[in-house]
């Protein structure tokens, strides 16, 4: 038996592998993209405190040194914070001692912010950041912010008050004041 | 290891994996910076008074002198321990001499007195005085 002439057989072999190389015929598929690049440039900022100029991380203070204090002797001394940085900060000061512990808690101490520097004969107004007090140790200032390139003069008063014992003569006393900023 | 025994590792391995991991969290970064000032304070020791001796002698009395101290708010003067009086000057009048006296001459500033002090003693013999610096 033969259909159209090719026998039925052969036919039978055929005619599925015409369905199936019909069944296999790949098809085009078509895909577009598209995209967008964004550039932008990353920074870092820089915190730097200074007083009176110097990037520390310790300093003397001169205009504070004095020998030969009396009874009643009072001395003023400004010092300078500065943001030399770009970002903005906080700043804080605390105050510890050496030597001699009398002295020290003998003396009072006072700190304000003012609009320029302070002479040795004058404690200009200004925002009192620690009042007068007894005990150098009480020279402390919380949470003051400061702008990239702003500065905050502080001028500080240290008095050896009327009466203070005898006993004091001869001593001394070392305080260092630590100003810390935080961005 | 059996098929359900591998399933029940797993499942331990991922409750054990969920358990201890808490997932990302915020990073909160703080710089900070500081600078440390220091300065030196130094109290006073007053200087006693030197130089004291006696320019002038009469009977029965002394006038003392002695070199000033600079600074000096007063200088009292004892005898032993006890007060006799004060000067702004630098010489103090010893009467009333009736036996051998030591005089003590003490500096003040604001009310501090030097701890060392200058004595000069005035001796009274047979009516005439006579004066002597003792350290």
């Amino acid at each position: 038996m033969t259909v159209r002439g090719v026998p039925l057989r052969l036919t039978a072999v055929l005619l599925p592998l015409g369905l199936g190389a019909a069944a296999t015929w790949p098809s085009a598929v078509a895909v577009w993209t598209g995209g967008v690049v964004a550039t932008s440039t990353v920074a870092t900022g820089r915190l730097d405190l200074t007083l009176d100029g110097a990037q520390g991380p310790t300093t003397t203070w001169s205009g504070l040194t004095v020998s030969g204090l009396l009874p009643t002797d009072v001395v003023h001394a400004s010092l300078t914070v500065a943001n030399a940085g770009t970002v903005p900060l906080t700043w804080s000061l605390a105050t510890t001692v050496t030597g001699s512990t009398a002295l020290a808690a003998a003396l009072t101490v006072g700190v304000r912010e003012v609009a320029s520097s302070c002479s040795a004969a004058t404690w200009p107004g200004g925002t009192v950041l620690a009042a007068e007090s007894a005990g150098l140790t009480s020279a402390a200032v919380a949470g003051r912010p400061l702008a990239p390139g702003a500065t905050a003069v502080l001028c500080v008063r240290v008095t050896l008050p009327s009466g203070a014992a005898s006993s004091l003569q001869g001593t001394s006393v070392t305080p260092s004041f630590a100003v810390t900023a935080t961005s | 290891m059996s098929g359900r025994r591998r399933a029940v590792a797993v499942l331990a391995a991922a409750a054990l994996v969920s358990a201890t991991w808490s997932g990302p969290r915020d990073a909160d970064a703080a710089w900070t910076d500081g600078v440390t000032t220091s300065a030196t304070l130094s109290a006073r020791t007053v200087p006693a008074p030197t130089g004291l001796w006696c320019p002038a002698l009469g009977l029965f009395s002394a006038s003392i002198n002695w070199t000033a101290v600079p600074g000096a708010t007063r200088y009292d003067v004892y005898v032993g321990s006890t007060y006799q009086g004060s000067t702004t000057g630098t010489s103090y009048g010893a009467g009333f001499l009736l036996s051998n006296t030591t005089y003590t001459v003490v500096t003040v500033m604001n009310g501090w007195p030097s701890a060392t002090t200058s004595r000069v003693t005035v001796t009274v013999v047979l009516l005439l005085v006579s004066c002597s610096a003792t350290a």
